[in-house]
């Protein structure tokens, strides 16, 4: 296994051994039912939603109550994350769309877990080294008339 | 499972005459619900028809007694959509390798009632990809129609409710009740082959589940 342009962000390191961010997008008092299909969008931020330094849509179109997503982070620096329920599909929240914060709480209004994952290069480029994983990462969705 | 089957092969070498082996293989087609339960919501999704696939390895015992490794995958019929696609129907199927069954071979009347409990996976393919595993048990009952002395055509019908306990970020919070039932309705041949002696008075059908 090949450790490759860990000094340009983790991209290539997550497509061959996977996304190191995994949660749940869970609703809370916000039912994820409609007739229009709903669009799940989760942001990870480097200084706390200054700035969103990357997003992934998660498709609803089942209407589950809990969704499963994975996000890549770079190792060794702190970073947030939210998400919110996209119902119109613009790709940014609007007021009276459901949202939520990574916080440990179910009801995702919190202050924000600060979350880092170490990761060292191995000196042999050809295995993997300590690739670690953080799972559980679950947001709870509720109604918010801010984020 | 396994100590179950040490004890009744035991039992059943035992009584030369009532062991023996079979082995099959089931065709057919399946339909599930998934249900999600939490925060006082409930969301529950019907799969779309699809094939169905089983072999079986098992052991004859007692003459009445069956056990048998009965490993499954089950397949989404439609072609895979895009996520974000619009419709009702949910592409899925279901997998496992560990998955045993125990069953009565019914006498008298050509039928077999049977259990099992088995790991497994079940997975979207629309929409929000979600790969689900866990525990389940099921139930199902054989019609079995002899073509001879060791060869049987079955028609089988099994229910299974799946307890879902991980997806893809680990385990499933205890908040949030998961799992989904399927339906299976398949057709297939069995052959079996019993070793030793008969009992003079045995009326021991040949089969397994």
């Amino acid at each position: 296994m090949t450790i490759l342009l860990t000094g340009c962000g983790n991209s290539m390191n997550c497509a061959i051994l996977g996304n190191n961010v995994n949660g749940r997008i869970n609703f809370g008092d916000r039912a994820p039912f409609g007739s229009q299909r709903t669009q799940l969008k989760v942001e990870l931020s480097k200084d706390i939603f200054a700035t969103v330094w990357q997003s992934q849509v998660v498709d609803n179109s089942q209407n589950l109550i809990s969704v499963p997503y994975s996000l890549c982070a770079d190792n060794n620096v702190n970073f947030t994350i939210r998400a919110f329920s996209d119902q119109n599909a613009n790709g940014k929240w609007d007021a009276g769309e459901g949202t939520g914060r990574d916080d440990g709480t179910s009801d995702g209004n919190a202050a924000y877990v600060t979350r880092n994952i170490p990761y060292t290069a191995p000196a042999d480029k050809n295995t993997s080294g300590d690739w670690k994983k953080v799972n559980g990462v679950d947001i709870w969705i509720d109604e918010g008339a801010t984020r | 499972m396994i100590a179950l089957l040490l004890l009744l092969f035991s039992a059943g070498t035992a009584e030369a005459g009532n062991f023996g082996i079979t082995t099959g293989l089931d065709l057919g087609i399946w339909k599930s619900t998934f249900t999600q339960q939490a925060f006082g919501l409930k969301t529950a999704i019907s799969g779309q028809p699809g094939y169905a696939f089983s072999p079986n390895f098992g052991f004859l015992f007692c003459p009445y007694v069956f056990v048998e490794y009965a490993p499954y995958l089950y397949k989404s019929s439609t072609p895979t959509r895009s996520a974000g696609a619009t419709g009702a129907s949910n592409e899925v199927d279901a997998f496992s390798l560990v998955a045993f069954n125990g069953g009565l071979i019914v006498p008298v009347v050509p039928v077999e009632v049977y259990s099992g409990i088995a790991y497994g996976n079940y997975g979207f393919k629309y929409g929000s990809n979600n790969d689900y595993s866990g525990y389940l048990l099921k139930a199902g009952i054989t019609y079995r129609l002899g073509l001879g002395a060791s060869t049987n055509l079955k028609l089988k019908f099994e229910c299974q409710r799946h307890f879902i306990t991980q997806d893809d970020s680990g385990l499933i919070p205890a908040s949030i009740n998961t799992a989904a039932n399927l339906y299976v309705l398949t057709i297939g041949f069995n052959f079996s082959k019993r070793f030793g002696r008969q009992p003079v008075d045995s009326v021991a059908p040949r089969t397994g589940g």
